[in-house]
């Protein structure tokens, strides 16, 4: 019958498949390139070599460039989780009508479209003497990184028991141990989730850096970026499979930092 | 007192950069769009009149408002299964779902180029199976730029879709079908009604960050599908033309703002009336 | 074949190497009121489900009227159905979940409304067409649900533990309710239900269902009376069972144990069967002294529970085993039982089925 679940049911399977493939096979593709014999991009490929991912780091191109995306980086990373750590237990504290606002545009350049905060930024930071330098890069980073950060830290800190810092402060602690001891701890499953998050979205970021980059600093996806549009070669596609790994790596240190501390594994 | 003053404290870091790194730079942009070449509206008129910039706006409006068709499209099947696979297939396909969310964009981008290329794999195997002789024109157009956008899109419709069907209760479908509707009208006059709610925001959600996309239709698409963030790019790189491009940023940030209220606006009028 | 409406014939439906019905026959009068009662997965709503469409039979025939069901689908049936949790469209309003029905059959504009007006003042909820279901209570949106599957004028009415959600008061009214529709509409009822009670009440017939086969069907009277299996016995109302091997079968009567009784289903002597008694057939003496019942059985009274009209007595027998007598109080206060004091148990032979032991 047409209306058997059968039917309902292979169907769905179809759709199952082709979803899995159309997502995947990017990916795949690119995994697989990267590890092509060949001197150019062909698919499938000749036979198996790992010349691509040694030219990737012999290359003084590619390796600058991918120094430089560490530089930016872990600063970045790290400004951004503090001050927006800093941000989210503020506004979970505050009970005025600010505090929506202020979370509103904490949380701005997330929801605005990257190429006006890009334009923006790189208009003004160079008039500041921000431009084509690492300090610029890494500020820009900061501001786009903190409102991931503070979300995430924000969500955890909605299922906080606040009677905890109560009782701290009962026993005698100041308001920075409290934090150090009892609300740090606590919450720190979704510090480092914010973290990674910010360390992910700093090394992929390409829209504003490519404003605020110049052939001397260069992060290495504004490197691929002009590789892609002059000739391209799989040291390409070697790249942009480190770039994914390393995102999968930090997927899997959050998932499992999260699972050791008990939380269900989540976005 | 202490705390309020602690607060204020934890904020001010964050506060002052995004207020100095990002507020005051945006209306610094607004400044430059009205007060270039003279102050007025010049810039703006520019972009609604020249032809050129209508052009763009107008791919950027189709582009997206096929990204979010498509989206629709695939999406409501996609959803539909997850709803009724078994919790272990399920959980793959939000996985699969969900992989745009933790791979740069440019990856994914690159990845569709060398797939679709004239020298790349889709041609190579059409050619090789002998379906084709003449390698197609699969990228550096608007069904390259589409292919791409859906893509990396596609969760924010399914996962609105999702979350609305998955509390759609079996029972009304064999209502529907048990008061006399064969299932095509059933689907049309009762399920399909029940996923609005999912569907209107899915829609929306892809409609507005399809708008301001730079890199998917700048590595994927042609001249012919230059959306608005290509134009601010090229204005200001190429041209140095601030005045414009400013404007030009201007006007997809009021646009994006108008929508995502109007919208919104609309989606709670009609969930009171449900 | 114009005395049966609805006819079942060797359905059965399996799923995998799990039978959730078997050996269904059935043969449903017009305008009958015919239950479906069993515990949770009795195959009771499977079967259910195969009358309405939604699940076709592994195997077996279904007829309505004559003709065969299983070809038609669910939509052309013309049957109607009231679900457990009512599936009223939350999208459309009372009016147009009534009319919808009527819509999907063609009726014109003008007449669906008098009708629609008209099932819902048979529900008794004139008046409130225009408001949203999620605006009504419980039973106001069970009613929607009934006037939805009747304006069509079905011949047949599914009705899927409607009253389950209900609580205790609402539950009895709208049972009366729903018996005074079917009488009024001439309308063929089946009805599921887990709640005995509620079968006995509403039903003209009951069918037993347990592990997916129906032990019995009959009146509730002929359920209650005279029980065929040690199941239905013990589902509908309270049984005493008293085990033994069956013995001296002269006729329909036979023993067990020096007792005596009908025997409800065909055993043969030597076959494990049990006594079964009801409660309220049982005549209580205090002491050990002769009953000048047929039957009697001695023991000790180890509870006593009064119940407003009537006391439950629980007497230890000398084997063991424990017997539940029920009594109206008036007759309790004759009888004068102690806790820990002896006990007889008297009872008619009559009032004693043996059936067989599973």
């Amino acid at each position: 019958m047409f209306y058997s679940d059968k039917f309902w049911g292979s169907l769905r399977g179809v759709v199952n498949c082709l979803l899995v493939v159309y997502m995947l096979a990017p990916l795949v593709v690119v995994l697989v390139i990267s590890f092509s014999s060949a001197l150019f991009l062909s698919f499938p490929p000749p036979g198996f070599s790992m010349q691509w991912y040694d030219k990737m780091f012999s290359n003084p191109t590619w390796t600058r460039s991918l120094i430089t995306s560490v530089k930016i980086m872990v600063p970045a990373a790290i400004l951004s989780t503090i001050f927006g750590t800093a941000a989210a237990l503020a506004l979970s504290k505050m009970k005025s009508k600010w505090s929506v606002f202020i979370r509103g545009l904490l949380m701005a350049p997330l929801i605005i479209p990257v190429i006006i905060t890009a334009a923006a930024i790189f208009g003004v930071f160079r008039i500041w003497g921000l431009y084509g330098n690492l300090q610029g890069l890494i500020i820009a980073h900061v501001v786009l990184t903190l409102p991931y950060v503070m979300s995430t830290v924000s969500a955890n800190l909605v299922m906080f028991d606040t009677r905890l810092e109560d009782a701290a402060a009962n026993c005698g602690a100041t308001p920075w141990m409290t934090f150090r001891r009892v609300t740090l701890p606590l919450i720190s499953p979704s510090v480092l989730s914010g973290l990674l998050f910010a360390m992910v979205i700093s090394f992929d970021e390409l829209v504003v850096s490519l404003f605020l980059s110049t052939p001397q600093v260069r992060p290495v996806t504004v490197q691929m970026w002009s590789n892609i549009k002059g000739d391209t070669d799989p040291t390409i596609a070697a790249i942009a499979t480190a770039l994914f790994l390393f995102s999968l790596l930090a997927l899997l240190v959050d998932g499992i930092a999260r699972r050791r501390s008990g939380r269900a594994p989540g976005l | 007192m202490l705390a309020r003053n602690r607060n204020l404290l934890l904020l001010l870091p964050a506060i002052l950069l995004v207020g100095a790194c990002f507020i005051y730079p945006v209306t610094w942009l607004l400044q430059r769009s009205v007060s270039e070449p003279v102050w007025g509206l010049q810039n703006y008129v520019t972009i609604f009149t020249k032809n050129i910039y209508i052009g763009v706006l107008w791919n950027t409006a189709s582009i997206a408002g096929a990204t979010t068709i498509l989206c629709a499209l695939i999406g409501f099947p996609v959803a539909y299964s997850m709803v009724h696979s078994r919790p272990w297939i399920r959980r793959v396909l939000i996985f699969v779902v969900l992989i745009p969310f933790w791979t740069s964009i440019l990856v994914r981008t690159f990845a569709w180029l060398v797939i679709l290329q004239r020298g790349g794999l889709i041609n190579d195997m059409l050619i090789g199976i002998g379906l084709i002789t003449e390698p197609l024109d699969l990228v550096y157009n608007r069904f390259g730029v589409l292919l791409g956008m859906v893509q990396i899109l596609l969760p924010f419709m399914v996962f609105p879709l999702f979350s609305v069907m998955a509390r759609i209760d079996g029972s009304y479908f064999k209502a529907a079908i048990n008061l006399g509707a064969n299932p095509i009208r059933a689907f049309l006059r009762v399920y399909l009604p029940l996923t609005m709610p999912g569907l209107a925001t899915g829609a929306m959600l892809v409609f507005i960050i399809s708008l301001g996309y730079f890199i998917t239709p700048e590595m994927l698409g042609g001249r012919g599908d230059t959306m608005i963030a290509q134009l601010i790019f090229q204005r200001i790189d190429e041209f140095g033309d601030w005045p414009l491009a400013s404007a030009l940023a201007i006007v997809l940030l009021v646009g994006t703002g108008l929508l995502f209220v109007f919208i919104n606006a609309v989606l709670k009028f009609r969930r009171g009336r449900i | 074949m114009s005395d049966t409406l609805l006819k079942l014939s060797q359905i059965g439906k399996a799923y995998g190497s799990v039978d959730a019905a078997k050996d269904i026959n059935l043969d449903v009068a017009p305008g009958e009121f015919l239950t479906f009662l069993g515990p949770s997965g009795s195959g009771k709503t499977t079967t259910l489900m195969m009358v309405a469409g939604f699940t076709d039979p592994t195997t077996g025939n279904i007829y309505l009227d004559g003709k065969p069901l299983d070809p038609i689908p669910v939509w052309k049936r013309d049957i109607g159905m009231v679900f457990q949790h009512y599936a009223l469209f939350p999208h459309m309003s009372v009016n147009q979940n009534v009319s919808f029905p009527l819509e999907m059959r063609g009726v014109a504009k003008a007449n669906r409304r008098k009708k629609v007006e008209d099932a819902l003042e048979m529900v008794g909820l004139a008046g409130f067409g225009a408001r949203m279901p999620k605006e009504l209570s419980g039973g106001q949106q069970q009613r929607v649900a009934l006037a939805r599957a009747m304006v069509f004028k079905p011949r047949l009415l599914l009705m899927d533990e409607p009253l389950g959600a209900l609580d205790k008061k609402l539950r009895e009214q709208m049972q009366l309710e729903i018996m005074h529709l079917h009488k009024n509409m001439g309308t063929t009822v089946l009805y599921v239900t887990h709640d005995q009670e509620e079968a006995l009440v509403m039903s003209d017939r009951i069918a037993v269902f347990n592990a997916g086969r129906i032990e019995q069907i009959g009146s509730p009277r002929d359920l209650y009376e005279a029980p065929q299996t040690k199941f239905v016995a013990d589902f509908i109302g309270e049984t005493n069972f008293i085990s033994g091997q069956v013995e001296g079968k002269n006729g329909d009567m036979a023993n067990i144990r020096g007792l005596h009784g009908q025997l409800g289903t065909a055993l043969e002597n030597g076959a494990t069967a049990v006594l079964a008694i009801r409660p309220e057939r049982l005549h209580l003496v205090s002491g050990a002294a002769a009953d000048s019942s047929e039957n009697m059985l001695s023991g000790t009274v180890k509870e006593l529970i009064y119940l407003g009209q009537s006391r439950k007595a629980i007497i230890s027998l000398d084997d063991g085993t424990e017997i539940i007598a029920l009594e109206q109080s008036a007759q309790a206060e004759v009888t004068a039982l102690e806790i820990g004091a002896p006990a007889t148990v008297g009872f008619r032979s009559q009032d004693a089925r043996l059936l067989a032991d599973v």
